[in-house]
This record gives C-alpha cells, structure tokens and sequence, in this order.
C-alpha cells in the first residue's frame, strides 16, 4: 500500500526534513522535496503501526519541540517558525539527555541521511561517485573472472587474483584493466559460478543415500 | 541449468504442493539445508517470503534497495532500555545477499561447549571439521585479491600493528571482491557468493523448485505430527494462499522469525524455551578523522578483525561502508553534519563486537504482534566501553586527530590523553547507540528436552516431523561472525534428515 503524508502532517514532515537535509554555501541545489519522498517510500516499507508512529512523532516536534530549543525563542508550533529554529529545536530533541527524547527523532533522522547522503548531486558534491565506481568495478571483475578461465584456480583461502594480471597498488585504480598473460596450457578450470552452476551431488549425504534413495517423486501444483 | 524459481505470476489462484521436504527460507541456513537434502535425492521445495533479485537488480538507490531486499524496509529493531536496530534479509537468499561476507568457524572452545555442557558431542571441533571445510569450498571462503582492500582496512592495521596487537586477516565468502564497498545492499559485480551462487545451484540442478513471495503462517499438524505449512502469496493481490504437505518440514526463517513462526502455531511450547536465550552479537560504530586522506569509497568492507582482546569477548574491525551510512554514525543532521561529511575522505570507519551474555526473548503480544526483547547487561556495556576504548587507541596510533564515539554523554575523543575519561565515565546501555546483524539461539539445540527447543538432529522435542535450520539453533552465542556456523549446523541437520527419510522409504 502506498504511504504519502496528508494534510498538515506533510507540512511538519516538510519542516522536519527541511531541517534537516544537508546544506553548503556552495551547493545550490534544494533537495529538501526529494529527500521527504524518498523518506516517504521507506516509511511505505514499514508495518502500519510503525506508520502511525511515525505520524505521531511528527506531531509531538510540531506541538512540543519549542520546550527542547536552547534559546526558548517561542512557543509557535514547528511549522510556523523559521528553519533556524526549527533546526536548534530538533537539534536539541535530538542530543536530550533524557534517552526516550532522543529516541523519538532517531528514525527521521536515520531516514533523511540515508536519502539525502544517497543521492547522486550529494555524492557528486561530496566527491564521493559510488554510482560510478559501482560500474567501474563490475567491469574490473567481469574482465578477471574472464582471465580466471584459462588458468589453475588457487584453492581456498588462497587469494584468486594473481598478482601479474593486476598488481596490489593497481587494484584499486579506476579504470584499470588486467593485463592479460599468456595461459599455460596445463589445467583449465571452469570458472567458480560455472562450476557451482554444473555442480552435481557430491556431498557425503549424497554418498551415503544413494543405495537407498527413496523413489524420485516431484512436487506437483495441484 | 534452469533456476527453478516460481513466482506467484507463474501460476493462478492457491497453490498445493506435495513432496518431500519443505524447507522455510532460503537464507544461510535454508538454502544449505534445502541443497543438501535435494542432493540426497529427495523432493525438496524451499518457500521464500522476499522476491528472487539478482545482480543487476541490485540499485545505486539505498532506499529502495532497502525496502526491496530487507523486513520492514531495515528499519527493525530490538526493546528494551537501548533498542538495538537489527538487519534481516527477506529476499532468496536471505541475509547473505545483505551481509558483509566474512566467514568465521565457530571457534573451538565454543564448539567443546555445545559438546559437553549440551550433550551435543557431533557438534565436537574434530566432528565439524570437515563439515567447515565442504562449507568454505563451495561458498568460496577467501582472502581478498592482493590490493583490493583499501585504506579504510590499511589504517586499521597500520594502528593495530604498531601497537603489537594480534590481527587475523577475514576469509570473505567473494570470488574477486573488487572492493565496490556495497555489500549491504546486494554486491554489484557479483563477487559476493550469497546463497543464490552457491547452495542454490546446487538445489536447483537436483530438481529443487523455488516458490519466491510465500509466507509461511502456520504449521500443519495430523495427530500431533507436522505435516506440512501453509500461508499467504506477499506483496500479491487477491488474498491467495498456499498449502504445502510434506514428510518433514524445516524451518529456516532466521532467529527472529522462525520462533515467532511456532509462537503462532502453538508447537515446541513444552519446554517453554521457544523464543529465548536469543542472543544477538551487538556491535557498536566508531569513527576518526586523519590529516591524510583515507579513502571512504574504494576498498573492501572488512579485510581484518584485531582478535588482541578475543579472550575478553571484543572484536574490532574496519567497516567501510558507503557515505550514506557514513552519515548515520555520527548522530546529527543538518549543517553540523554536513560540515563533517565534507570530511569524509579522511575518516575511517570501524566497529566492535562483543560476544554478549544477555538472554534476549522473542514473543507475541496480543494480537499476534511480534514483540523482540533484548537488554545490554552492565557487564557488555563495560566490554564495549573498553572495546572502543582499545579501537580508539588503533586510529590514535595510526594518526587519528579525533574519534568520534557511539557515547552520548562523551561523543568525542580528541587525543589519546581522553581516555582515561572515556573509561571513567561508563556511558550507560541507554545513551549508547548500537546495531547488530547477527541474531542467533531462540530455538537453541539442546540434548535435553527441558533446556533446548530442538533435539541434537534438528527435530522439535515435541513436533515430530518438524526441523530447524537456522541461527535459531545455535545452542549459545560464538563471538564471531555466524554463516559459517549457521550453513555447518544446517547441513549437519539436513544431512540426519536426508538418512531418516531414505531410511524409512527403505524400509
Ligand atoms: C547486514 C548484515 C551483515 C552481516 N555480515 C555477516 C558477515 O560478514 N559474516 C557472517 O558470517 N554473517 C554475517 N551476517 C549474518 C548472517 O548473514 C546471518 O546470520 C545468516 O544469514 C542467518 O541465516 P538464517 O538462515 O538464520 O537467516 P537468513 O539468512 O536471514 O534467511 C532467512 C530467510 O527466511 C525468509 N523467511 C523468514 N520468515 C519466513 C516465512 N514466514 N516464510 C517464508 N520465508 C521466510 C526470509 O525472507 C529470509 O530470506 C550479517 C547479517 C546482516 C544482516
Ligand atoms: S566490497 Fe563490493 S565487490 Fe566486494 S563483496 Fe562487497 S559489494 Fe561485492
């Protein structure tokens, strides 16, 4: 069932994630509507109950939160005050002494950073291209695993990667490529997801059924 | 070889099956147990609750990688006077397709434990030795390729190192983790050998068949013999079910959910022990800032632990993780955090783990909702003091400008010259902020009926024909990472299952 805030629950969660999304003076962009979607899909992914809290807990910041801001500037609800002090007001829930304050901002809290550190401008800004590297290193393994078909596989634990296809300060360069050296001819080995693919019963258990394996019947849909 | 993976737009309306064996989940433990059992040759069919999501499925978009692959969208969590948020995969493949990949054995003292004081002698390190083994070929349990590990892991051991302290290089369930630092929400390049790579395979190619978005409800029972299970079609429209009969049943939901499953089938009740001894391995996370950069996107999750204090019960680790978890260690928002985020590239992440002694208890409160209770006893809070005490000294050594803490009331260490203050002012369990990934024992295996739910082949002492194999099982805590373990006890159990079935066909 699909979750959105309504009525003036989604101005104080509008308020909140305001709040609390990052900003820097050189970041232009304004995430804060974005950020409060993405918080709405997960708060979809939780059982109902935790919704209703969820809810719930909105409304104590708008009614109550004026009682945590250091300054003590007014009494207004949440949603009538400006970011400043909606920001020192959930700041101060947030670093309460009392633990059960606390708690009751940790999951807003927890909810934005993940949507608002995840997206790509904020990763962009931070410097921090995960979606990128993602795909660099797909490539890398795909290009390694390949390299593995030709060759004896080390057993396990032994690292897979031999050091002359990729070299340790390499590893880790984006975009590098693994040099391709020429296979001995001795032993080649199917590739380990090939091999776990074509595996057949091996196990002791297997072993030790097989004389009286009882007859083969398949589950049927009925 | 076809994935035999049924989903519920394959079919219409309810759906019955019949066969052998039916295994609930496909996590470590069901996807082992479900394996093994079909390689004996018996019909086996493993009921999924999550969907079937493969590489390429496996987004950029945190969110929404978290609603798909895990319960409750991650956000899931244990009562009590510190609540303790918790992972679970729900997808097939379970909480490998979301874990960090490290594959620890049980270790011996552990093992001669369960041996002597559970009366569980086939649990001995000699009996399980070549268990482990077949265990680490087939999920590929390696060292990571030379130069994939990154500098969140090099500081770590750079600081461990200069300290003298013991360090133990992981063995990572990978073929060529290329150190894409995702593994929490579904490995990207599919170095990462969740079950879907490994025991899956090898169900599928003996003719098991995979019923992805089943969950199971209730247990089906014919003159106090569990005969089979039976539950909805999730996340699909129209109220369909499912019922399917077999000769055995085996539960492997996971030690959250498979206790809750008996809880509401009223079954293991006699001993009165469903749902306790639930240990759940807290961790806690720590962070510091360098001078020097270090790198936070490129590396490996964890490529060490610093087993120096294993004897006190204290693991510590690297864990890289991507920026936005990053984010949430630091407890803040807005522009504090944002100016510390900034910083990312100079600070590494690490945590530690504490082999706990507390009895948490899973139940269910009126009106079937689940209630999971844990309370961090003084004595851990003391190990995790000094556990992040002792990490805090590793970043110091390796350079550190300051630490950032889990602490509320002492957020911040800014030189080694803090710690005596850290020591002294015993943050207590409520204003610390845990996590934990490893939930074990609510349906802990024991020789005696009184003391344990299942009896040391797996069965319910008073359920016949009704298995688990799962973290419920663990007879104890073990103070390291726990698939091995898990995937060892599941065949173990799998295995006595396949012989008394064949048996009895025999006969
Ligand atoms: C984030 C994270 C990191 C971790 N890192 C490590 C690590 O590095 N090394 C390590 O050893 N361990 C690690 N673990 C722990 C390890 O992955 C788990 O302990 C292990 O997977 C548990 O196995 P299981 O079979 O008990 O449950 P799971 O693997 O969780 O599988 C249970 C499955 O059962 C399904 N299910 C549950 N209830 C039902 C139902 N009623 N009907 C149908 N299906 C159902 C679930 O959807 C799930 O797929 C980590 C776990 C997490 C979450
Ligand atoms: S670090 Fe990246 S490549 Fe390695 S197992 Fe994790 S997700 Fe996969």
């Amino acid at each position: 069932m699909t979750f959105a805030f309504r009525g003036h629950s989604r101005l104080i969660a509008r308020a909140v994630v305001d709040a609390m999304v990052p900003r820097w003076p050189d970041f232009e962009h304004d995430i804060t509507d974005e950020v409060l979607s993405r918080v709405e899909r997960l708060i979809e992914g939780q059982p109902v109950a935790v919704q209703s809290i969820c809810v719930a807990g909105l409304w104590f910041f708008e009614v109550a939160s004026f009682a945590f801001d250091p300054r003590f500037a007014s009494i207004r609800p949440l949603t009538a005050v400006d970011r400043e002090t909606c920001e020192r007001r959930l700041t101060g829930v947030s670093h309460h002494p009392v633990a059960a304050i606390r708690k009751t901002i940790l999951l807003y809290q927890t909810f934005v950073n993940l949507c608002a550190y995840d997206l790509p401008i904020v990763e962009a800004y931070l410097g921090a291209e995960r979606r990128a590297w993602r795909k660099d290193r797909a490539r890398l393994r795909e290009a390694l695993v390949q390299l593995d078909e030709g060759r004896a596989l080390p057993p396990v634990p032994l690292p897979l990667a031999d050091p002359k296809h990729l070299s340790p300060a390499e590893y880790l360069t984006p975009g590098v490529e693994p040099k391709r050296i020429n296979a001995s001819p001795a032993r080649r080995e199917p590739r380990p997801e090939a091999a776990e693919a074509e595996a057949r019963p091996q196990a002791q258990a297997a072993e030790r059924t097989t004389k009286s394996r009882p007859q083969r019947k398949r589950s049927q849909v009925k | 070889m076809s994935e035999r993976v049924v989903s519920p737009s394959q079919y219409e309306g309810d759906l019955r099956l019949t066969c052998d064996v039916v295994v609930v989940g496909s996590g470590a433990g069901g996807a082992t147990a479900a394996a093994t059992l079909a390689e004996a040759g018996l019909d086996v069919v493993c009921l999924e609750e999550g969907g079937y999501y493969r590489t390429a499925d496996y987004s950029a978009d945190i969110p929404s990688m978290l609603r798909t692959l895990m319960r409750n969208g991650g956000a899931t969590a244990t009562m009590g006077r510190a609540q303790v948020p918790y992972l679970e995969g729900k997808c097939v493949g379970g909480s490998t397709v979301i874990n960090g990949g490290m594959c620890w054995r049980t270790p011996e003292k552990i093992l001669h434990t369960w041996a002597q004081e559970r009366g569980l002698p086939e649990l001995a390190p000699d009996r399980l030795e070549p268990v482990f083994d077949e265990v680490e070929r087939i999920i590929h349990a390696r060292y990571q390729d030379a130069g994939s590990e990154g500098e969140n892991n090099d500081v770590f051991r750079e600081g461990a190192t200069s300290l003298g302290w013991k360090l133990s290089k992981n063995k990572r369930n990978q073929v060529h983790c290329v150190g894409s630092n995702d593994c929490v929400t579904g490995c990207p390049s599919g170095a990462k050998q969740s079950t879907i790579f490994t025991w899956l395979p090898r169900f599928w190619a003996n003719g098991g068949a995979l019923y992805t978005h089943c969950r199971a409800e209730r247990l089906v029972t014919d003159h106090g013999r569990v005969t089979g299970v039976t539950g909805v079609i999730a996340d699909h429209p129209g109220g369909r079910r499912f019922t399917v009969r077999a000769r055995a049943v085996v539960l492997a939901g996971g030690a959250v959910q498979t206790p809750l499953l008996l809880l509401r089938s009223r079954l293991g009740g006699a001993c009165g022990q469903v749902g306790r001894h639930f240990t759940i391995h807290p961790n806690v996370k720590v962070a510091a800032r360098f001078d020097r950069p270090v790198d936070s996107v490129r590396g490996a999750h964890q490529a060490w632990q610093c087993v120096e204090f294993e004897r006190d019960g204290i693991l510590m680790a690297p864990g890289l993780v991507p920026v936005a978890f990053r984010s949430v260690a630091f407890n803040d928002f807005g522009p504090r955090l944002a100016q510390r985020m900034r910083d990312h590239g100079h600070v590494a992440t690490g945590g530690i783990l504490v082999d706990d002694h507390a009895a948490g208890r899973i139940s269910l409160l009126p009106m079937g909702i689940p209630f999971v209770h844990y309370e961090v006893t003084e004595h851990d809070q003391a190990r995790f003091v000094l556990g992040a005490a002792r990490l805090a000294e590793i970043y110091f050594a390796a350079g550190a400008r300051e630490v950032f803490l889990p602490f509320h009331a002492m957020p911040r260490l800014r030189s080694p010259d803090d710690l005596p203050k850290l020591l002294a002012s015993k943050p207590r369990p409520e204003d610390t902020e845990y996590f934990t990934a490893h939930l074990m024992g609510s349906c802990r295996m024991d020789a005696h009926p009184r003391r344990g739910v299942v009896d040391p082949d797996g069965q319910l002492w008073d359920a016949p024909g009704l298995y688990v194999a799962d973290a419920s099982i663990m007879p104890s805590t073990i103070g390291v990472n726990p698939q091995v373990t898990i995937m060892a006890l599941a065949r173990v159990v799998a295995m006595k299952l396949a012989d008394r079935l064949s048996a009895r066909a025999a006969a």
